[in-house]
């Protein structure tokens, strides 16, 4: 046990008043620990606090009995005796009645009543005694916000957990909740006694007890309530939504039919309200209230409810006129909330009324009146706008009519559809009557647009009836009357509807016969093949018609689109609802005509349609996507075959389109999708099949578009190919390359390269390298690009190597692919090491140690010396420059490769890579044996060297697209590029200091600006103060050259992020001068408007920095805006006239200086 | 002296949304793009009314049409309509319209105001 001179001190100090909260809060959670651990008993506690329990010093006394309360809601999951639960719910029940000391008495019976019952429960006599004194002693009205909660929770758990124990009150209970919940304002309050109303009704539910007598009484305090509105939608609790206070007021409403006579006058009379929203609220509350109440007690309301909902839609109805033209459904109209409520309501009304309701629709005088009156507007453009709405309106109410029932559908056949049909010369008796209407049939005139709105609107709420999952068992519906009416007209109907669109007149107004004429035929085709309704004939008629518009009708662009839609509905119905009938319909219509369009090389219709019409179709289902990709690769492998083998101009164009569409929608959608990985591996084989078999290419080496459209094309394939695929395609074109002539000529260079110097100048003709080689080389690159981290490489020492001579040949792809292999290549190899597989280190080695970079070094180079020399390179006088850049490039890319991945030899590329921007130098070096000329241009050479050496830096920091990225599988260890800047910066700023030669000094601020340009902003900014006058070096550096200015920008958008930053602008203030002197200068910058913006721009942000620091620049800054106003660019003028505002402003008003 | 608004109760004729510049595709780093009517109407529009809370837009005391610019003769001319004749009003809203001007067009031009009768 523990000792009591330890806890007292806890409950001394929650009983004072002068303590914090944490303190209480803490003294609570200290007694509480001793109570679980029983090293206390509540016997003792008890005893102990007596005196708290009972001073007649009400703040004590309150205080006291708050701790045993909070205690015990500690203690709500621990087992306590039914003895001390008796004596203290019995306590606490006597509490109540002591209102100076009352929280802590509703809290205690509260966390009493809360424990669940195998932890010892309050037995029903003691629940009975706490709700008569709660109803005795408790005035909640007149108590604050918080104690009004606790007894409203109080109430709902008595009400909730105890209902047999208080349904005994009977009326004393009822009488009591009126009166606690009468005039409460608060929202948390509100939701609570909403809550308690709705579980008492469940409490008394017959229409005898006692509820029924004060109904009126508790519906006369919650109807003031309607409708639930905010008048200050922010200040109050945030906490508590509109929405969730109506909803749970609706509930209450709903609770008992025995509200209904009070409910449902209160919210017709609500409905002629001018507040929409009370409007909306009303028509929820009624079509929830119906589902509840049951069809008697509405009964007696209806015709008021039909000629509110047929007010709301049909008199007056509130629909905007949608901007979007051209692919409405609804004539364009777009409903209210107000409409989009009454037609739930009227859905509602339908369903409940079991026929009673529809009637009164049918036999509505001012419907009637107005389906008669549909003749007046023949033509789609008389129609005026309201007459336009209110057929908008009678649209919606005959669909919500039919496809809510079969039996309302029926009634609905039977009184409109006869009429309908004759407005368009059609009779629904019998088939035959119909048969006049030839295949050709032209309607006279123009059409009832009202009449064929209309049938539309029926047709696609009948298909929503079919198609609802809720009717089980399914009913038979083919013997329906509607069925049966649709089945004779369902021929002539689509005659009708194809004859709209045979018009020729692309006017506008046609738009609209075209727009339902589609629609038409597409829910004629969307009735199940069961149904019986659309015959398979009339089926294939639609298709047919539907196919000639996607193949003939190609300049109509709107009537296309529309076509092409509703054929992709369609298709995607049969997806989801298979008919074995209509699927081999739509096969051989649909499908086959599309996979016949793509095969043949027919140009009547452009090849961009063709692949577009040939996806949206394949994309409705996974075997038409296969019949269609079939088509695809056929139609890729002729065109190929027309270019490799004869050189076919015109095929070019075309193949490019095909392969691009091929891996940007086709091959996505499979990996989407899902699906099989045939499609991607039979693509990269059958291109590989193809270049296999043609032996010698017909082509230009012009045609670089066909090689980047079939490069992109395999890398998808391989990049979304699972491994073992990828190595059947490796492995293949392995074999490809084996056979080819690149072979012999990679032969020929290592044999040169190995000893004879001479041989040199021949082996850089990329000329000796033929078009097919190319080819081969470029796709072996980018299958490897794409590869898999656990794709295994057969040959990989050989491919290593390939790449590398064609690296050398200045062959970019392959050094991305190098790049890529060592990103991805494993650590080690497990499991029996063949000599001819391939693991990072060994590869890394291979590339270090490549004969090609060292073989001109003599003696100097000792293997395992961290740095590549590619100085040794340089040593040769031979060795041509041009060279040398080529390897800088491949350098770059394996070393994103290695830096991506986290590989530390990274550090001995960037090595290299600087060494060679800063080999300026040594010039004296060179054999003066040259000619004078050619040290020129050797010069010229060493130059570019050096910049591609700087260049290096973008490849290494820039994402790219071409490969390394995640679609291709790299390896990417998060925050590399910060890494990366961090170690490179330090070293660029110190060589800056070290090297005054100008040349050198603009190659080290190009790599500078490319790596910042590309380092996340956070990273920049903790190093703001080091890197502002290094930026602004690199801009007045480079703003000397044209070919900059992408470089510069990107710098700019750095110091323009760093300006704008909060933490940035310290930093900026101390340079505050050298940065305004810079961005002046941008201002006038002439190559690039961009720059000149955001120069302006940077100067408005700097014009927020202390006063102190920039107020003496000030005139300069003016004088630079007064030159910016003259810009020859709208834009620059713009932020010129904001900048110089800001300036102006920040002394006096004045603009003098 | 009569203290009162001059106009109590304008007509308000709200405003035009800005237009926004289309930038065309392939864009010309070193084309001019020479000083508009439409450019002078922006700088002008949200000049608020002595009177009233509304831009001189809003009243239609200015409008694009009334805006005469020749870029290379660097001349502009404004041509203002106060809501009533004989506004009392008109030198004010004259001294905005060219301080604003002054101050957004570069040095070279050369302002004129006109009152419309």
């Amino acid at each position: 046990m523990a000792d009591p001179t330890q806890w007292v001190k806890h409950v001394e100090l929650y009983v004072n008043s002068s303590s914090t909260a944490a303190q209480q809060e803490a003294s609570v959670d200290a007694i509480a620990n001793l109570l679980k651990n029983d090293l206390l008993t509540l016997e003792a506690l008890v005893r102990e606090m007596e005196m708290y329990l009972t001073t007649t010093d009400s703040i004590i006394r309150s205080r006291g009995i708050l701790l045993l309360a909070e205690l015990l809601t500690q203690l709500r999951s621990k087992r306590l005796n039914d003895a001390s639960i008796e004596s203290l719910i019995g306590f606490f029940t006597e509490r109540l009645a002591d209102w100076k000391a009352l929280r802590g008495a509703i809290v205690g019976c509260l966390s009493l009543l809360r424990r669940k019952s195998h932890v010892g429960v309050v037995t029903d006599d003691k629940v009975k005694a706490v709700v008569q004194s709660y109803l005795q002693n408790l005035q909640v009205q007149s108590l604050g916000q918080h104690d009004r909660k606790l007894c409203f929770q109080l109430m709902e758990c008595l009400l909730d957990r105890y209902p047999a124990a208080v349904r005994d009150l009977g009326d004393n209970l009822i009488y009591g909740i009126c009166e606690a919940i009468d005039g409460e304002r608060d929202p948390q309050c509100l939701m609570l006694s909403f809550r308690i109303v709705e579980i008492l009704a469940g409490l008394f539910p017959g229409p005898s007890g006692p509820l029924a007598d004060f109904a009126g009484d508790l519906f006369g305090i919650l109807g003031c309530y309607f409708p639930i509105h905010f008048t200050h939608p922010k200040e109050e609790d945030v906490d508590v939504k509109r929405e969730e206070l109506s909803r749970a007021l609706m509930l209450t409403y709903a609770s008992t039919p025995l509200f209904a006579p009070f409910s449902i006058p209160l919210l017709l009379e609500k409905l002629s309200s001018s507040l929409p929203l009370t409007k909306v609220e009303s028509f929820k509350y009624l079509s929830y209230c119906t589902s509840k109440y049951g069809v008697d007690r509405m009964a007696e309301h209806f015709e008021t409810l039909w000629s509110s909902v047929k007010d709301a839609t049909y008199v007056s109805p509130q629909t905007n006129l949608s901007t979007e033209v051209g692919f409405m459904s609804e004539m364009g109209f777009q409903d209210s909330d107000i409409m989009k409520q009454a037609f739930v309501l009227l859905q509602e009304l339908v369903q409940q009324s079991n026929g009673s309701f529809i009637s009164l629709i049918l036999d509505d005088e001012d419907i009637k009146i107005f389906m008669n009156s549909l003749n007046q507007y023949e033509d789609f453009d008389n129609i005026p706008i309201d007459i336009r709405q209110r057929l908008h309106a009678v649209g919606r109410i005959i669909s919500v009519c039919v496809n809510t029932s079969i039996a309302s559908c029926n009634k609905v056949f039977e009184s409109f559809f006869p009429l309908l049909m004759t407005y368009l010369g059609l009779s629904v008796a019998e088939p035959h009557e119909n048969s006049c209407l030839a295949e050709d049939y032209n309607p006279p005139g123009r059409l009832n647009f009202g009449a064929l709105y209309l049938c539309v609107e029926v047709l696609s709420a009948c298909r929503y009836l079919v198609g609802s999952d809720e009717l089980t068992p399914i009913p038979d519906f083919a013997n329906q009357t509607w069925c049966v009416m649709l089945h004779n007209v369902s021929k002539s109907l689509a005659t009708v509807f194809v004859s709209l669109l045979r018009s020729n007149v692309a006017e506008n107004s046609q738009n609209a016969y075209i727009c339902y004429g589609v629609k038409g035929l597409q829910n004629l085709a969307m009735f199940p093949g069961s149904l019986l309704a659309v015959s398979k004939s009339t089926y294939d008629s639609i298709l047919l018609k539907l196919m000639s518009v996607v193949t003939s009708d190609i300049n109509k662009t709107f009537l296309w689109t529309l076509a092409m839609n509703a054929l992709v509905e369609i298709g995607s119905f049969l997806d989801k609802c298979p008919d074995s009938e209509r699927l081999s319909s739509y096969e051989s219509i649909v499908v086959e005509k599309i996979f016949s369009l793509i095969s043949s090389d027919d140009l009547t219709m452009p090849v961009s349609l063709k692949l577009q019409a040939a996806f949206e179709i394949g994309a409705t289902g996974i075997n038409f996507m296969l019949r269609v990709v079939e088509g695809l690769d056929e139609a890729i492998s002729a065109t190929l075959s027309a270019v490799y083998a004869h050189g076919n101009r015109k095929s070019v164009e075309p193949t490019i389109k095909l392969l691009e569409y091929y891996s940007n929608k086709v091959l996505p959608w499979f990996h989407k999708s899902g699906g099989s990985e045939e499609i991607p591996l039979n693509f990269a084989l059958s291109i590989w099949d193809k270049i296999e078999n043609n032996r010698s290419f017909n082509l230009d080496s012009l045609e670089n578009e066909l090689l980047d459209a079939t490069m992109m094309a395999m890398k998808q394939a391989v990049g979304s190919c699972s491994e073992g695929s990828q190595e059947k395609i490796i492995n293949k074109a392995l074999g490809v390359l084996l056979s080819s002539n690149c072979l012999e000529w990679m032969k020929s260079i290592s044999g040169n390269t190995q000893s004879e110097v001479e041989g040199l100048q021949q082996i850089h003709k990329l000329d000796s390298f033929a078009i097919r080689d190319e080819w081969i080389t470029s796709l072996i690159a980018s299958i490897v690009i794409a590869l898999c981290p656990q794709t295994y490489i057969q040959n990989g020492k050989f491919i290593l190597q390939f790449f590398i001579t064609t690296l050398l040949n200045g062959h970019v792809p392959s050094a991305q692919a190098l790049g890529s292999l060592v990103n991805k290549l494993p650590l080690k190899i497990t499991g029996t090491p063949l000599s001819k597989n391939l693991c990072l280190d060994e590869a890394v080695d291979m590339i270090f140690h490549s004969c090609i970079w060292t073989s001109y070094n003599g003696s100097t180079y000792e293997r395992g010396s961290s740095e590549i020399d590619l100085s040794s390179l340089r040593l040769c006088s031979l060795s041509p420059e041009s060279d040398k850049i080529h390897a800088t490039i491949g350098l770059a890319w394996i070393g994103k490769g290695l830096l991506m991945r986290g590989h530390e030899k990274v550090k001995d590329i960037t090595m290299t890579l600087l060494n060679c921007m800063i080999s300026d130098g040594d010039r004296g070096s060179l054999p003066n044996s040259k000619h004078p000329s050619l040290v020129c241009n050797d010069e010229d050479l060493h130059h570019q060297l050096m910049k591609s050496a700087a260049d290096a830096f973008h490849i290494i920091m820039s994402d790219s697209e071409s490969c390394l990225n995640k679609r291709y599988h790299a390896t990417i260890r998060p925050l590399y590029k910060q890494r990366f800047s961090n170690t490179v910066m330090p070293i660029l700023s110190t060589l800056m200091l070290k090297y005054d030669s100008p040349s050198i000094r603009s190659m080290l601020c190009r790599a500078i600006a490319y790596v910042v340009s590309d380092t996340p902003l956070t990273a920049i900014l903790s190093e703001a103060k080091k890197l502002i006058p290094l930026l602004l070096d690199c801009l007045s550096m480079m703003v000397e050259d044209i070919t900059n200015k992408e470089i510069i920008y990107s710098v700019l958008l750095v110091i323009s992020g760093i300006l704008v930053d909060k933490n940035g602008q310290d930093a900026v203030a101390e340079n505050a001068h050298s940065i305004v002197n810079q961005l002046i200068e941008l201002t006038t910058y002439p190559h690039m408007m961009v720059i000149r913006e955001t120069a302006v721009q940077c100067l408005v942000a700097v014009s927020e920095l202390p006063h102190t620091r920039i107020y003496p620049l000030r005139t300069q800054v003016l004088r630079a805006m007064l030159k910016a106003l003259d810009d020859p660019k709208w834009v620059v003028r713009q932020e010129a006239v904001r900048c110089r505002q800001a300036w102006a402003s920040i002394a006096s008003r004045s603009l003098h200086f | 002296m009569v203290s009162g608004l001059i106009n109590a109760n304008p007509i308000v004729y709200g405003k035009k949304d800005h237009r926004a510049r289309t930038a065309p595709v392939q864009v010309d780093e070193y084309a001019a793009e020479p000083i508009d009517q439409q450019e002078i109407f922006d700088h002008i529009r949200d000049i608020k009314d002595p009177e009233h809370p509304y831009s001189l837009e809003d009243l239609k005391v200015i409008t694009e049409d009334a805006i005469e610019v020749d870029d290379k003769k660097s001349r502009v001319r404004v041509t203002f309509t106060p809501t009533v004749e004989h506004c009392s009003m008109a030198t004010v809203i004259g001294l905005c319209l060219r301080v604003k001007l002054i101050r957004c067009l570069p040095r070279r031009y050369k302002v004129c105001l006109f009152m419309f009768h």
